[in-house]
């Protein structure tokens, strides 16, 4: 496996910087030695088996959770966990986590008013973001009359309109079709390219890391630690069918299959 | 081009099961005048054994004397003035009753200790026949104005309690979570989150206590020979031998009691839960 980058090789501050990232739970280790530097603008996944501690490092990202080890900084700014400041961050979750008794609208304005934007500005902000995930006819809808990918497209909508310094993305399309999924898919690498967003995607889908990704941070069985940086070798635009993705795919496979226990690569994580 | 998916929302399945999604205008109108007519035939088939067997019976007035009757009663500010007090008695107990058991509920939530505690209360409270708690507050209270609400709020706070709490206990971290996450404050998540989604339990059990807390009303005011109120009038017209007063009493009280609860309560539970998916049967 090929060793992850120093913090010394990063120049400017990086929009995410972990150095040496530990979190323990009552003295079991979740996540051990994590370094992940992001930079403006990248589209990095962490791609691991289930129980790696995916979900633990996204809580310490989002600062709901206290390392126990290491240093975390979200656009240069230290995230001390719950009693610290609140990271720049928008969350996509894997169930779109919308408030149901709430307007599409009014869901959005809720995160604007906590990240403290003018009232003035969220009518247009909330449009913008709409409309640029092809929603918003659906601006006055209720969540439930929705179907699952309108709602995944609001709560993407809604990570953006607090336009953060990074969106922390949990699996956001596993709950979906595959059709849908892979619709979504494509409409993601547009938002991010017109944006120009800073994105952090949890997957445990290899392809599905491989063809959004610039950058694949590829965790090892819990406890989690990094096995590789892994910068994937593919010119944009990519195609999920393009024979080179695959190509990669099968040897990410390849490099996982015995550290992650799996049997047939499949592309898809033990679970 | 997105797929409608069925719905198997883990949101939608916390608040009450709610299941379903589609949205069809034609069963809706359906459903909607079946909700009036049917309750309505009930009632008609009530009234049509009243004008079929009344003199079967040996005290039941003719329908056409309660009726000849009614203009005049209906129209005495007396009887609203009677109405208005068991009204404001009504509403001054089942407001504090609700308040007592919300707050009953979210600290027994809060704590072990408390919910140890306050549990016994809830129980005592759950199990007194409110015949029994008239009489205790007629002997608290004697027949200060203050009783009568003590009573209906002691009678129906603990319906409250175990209605809230059983909701809350189903409620889903995850939206607190989001809440957390996006750094809503305490306020904002009480306000948008909590509060939402504990209103649908809140109104579940109101309309049972509103139910129970009109029974209790009329028994403590006949027990605790109140002056005014329709409980007190029922007792004058029984003990009078009116019998159409009593019968006049008897419909005024079941028009109030059903439009307050079809009418306003039902009306109210609509408006707060319209962002619910109508269910598809």
């Amino acid at each position: 496996m090929e060793p992850t980058a120093t913090p010394e090789q990063h120049g400017a501050i990086s929009v995410v910087a972990v150095e040496d990232l530990g979190v323990s739970y009552d003295g079991s280790p979740a996540v051990e030695r994590i370094d992940l530097h992001v930079e403006h603008g990248e589209f990095v996944s962490i791609l691991g088996p289930s129980g790696c501690g995916k979900s633990t490092m996204l809580n310490v990202l989002a600062g709901l959770l206290e390392p126990s080890r290491g240093r975390v900084a979200i656009a240069g700014v230290e995230v001390l966990g719950p009693r610290g400041p609140a990271p720049d961050l928008g969350y996509v979750f894997q169930d779109h986590r919308l408030l149901p008794w709430r307007t599409v609208r009014r869901n959005i304005e809720l995160a604007l008013a906590a990240k403290g934007v003018p009232k003035a500005a969220w009518r247009e902000r909330i449009d913008r973001y709409l409309t640029l995930l092809k929603i918003d006819q659906f601006a006055e809808s209720w969540p439930l009359r929705l179907s699952g990918g309108q709602r995944q497209r609001v709560s993407i909508a809604r990570a953006l309109a607090v336009e953060p310094a990074m969106i922390l993305m949990d699996e956001p399309l596993s709950t979906l079709d595959e059709v849908t999924a892979r619709s979504m898919r494509q409409e993601l690498l547009d938002v991010w390219n017109r944006t120009g967003s800073t994105i952090v995607f949890v997957t445990h889908s290899i392809r599905e890391a491989v063809f959004l990704s610039d950058r694949i941070l590829i965790l090892s069985q819990g406890p989690g630690t990094v096995l590789e940086d892994y910068q994937v070798p593919l010119a944009r635009p990519r195609r999920y069918e393009d024979p080179a993705l695959a190509q990669v795919e099968a040897e990410i496979v390849e490099k996982v299959l015995d550290r992650w226990g799996i049997g047939a690569g499949d592309g898809e994580a033990a679970t | 081009m997105t797929l409608q998916d069925q719905d198997t929302d883990p949101v939608a399945a916390g608040v009450r099961g709610a299941p379903a999604l589609r949205t069809r205008r034609r069963t809706v109108t359906r459903e909607a005048v079946a909700a009036v007519l049917l309750p309505m035939a009930s009632l008609g088939s009530l009234l049509l054994l009243w004008v079929l067997f009344y003199d079967s019976t040996r005290f039941l007035p003719a329908p056409s004397r309660v009726i000849d009757e009614a203009p005049e009663f209906l129209s005495d500010s007396e009887t609203w003035g009677h109405v208005y007090v068991s009204l404001r008695r009504l509403f001054l107990g089942l407001g504090a009753g609700v308040a007592i058991g919300v707050a009953v509920a979210t600290l027994m939530r809060a704590n072990d200790r408390l919910r140890h505690l306050l549990s016994v209360y809830v129980g005592i409270s759950l199990r007194i026949p409110s015949t029994i708690a008239a009489i205790m507050a007629l002997v608290a209270f004697k027949r200060a104005e203050f009783g009568y609400p003590a009573v209906i709020a002691f009678i129906t706070f603990p319906f409250v309690t175990v209605g809230l709490a059983d909701g809350l206990a189903s409620a889903d971290r995850k939206l607190d979570d989001m809440a957390r996450l996006y750094r809503l404050g305490p306020v904002a998540r009480f306000r948008h989150v909590l509060a939402p989604f504990a209103a649908p339990f809140i109104f579940g059990a109101l309309r049972n206590a509103h139910a129970l807390a009109w029974k209790v009303i009329v028994v403590v005011e006949i027990f605790g020979a109140a002056e005014q109120g329709i409980g007190s009038e029922f007792n004058f017209a029984f003990r009078s031998f009116l019998l159409v007063d009593l019968m006049l009493w008897l419909h005024l009280f079941m028009v109030v009691l059903l439009a307050l609860d079809y009418g306003a309560l039902r009306m109210i539970e609509r408006y707060v839960g319209r962002w619910r998916p109508v269910q598809r049967k």
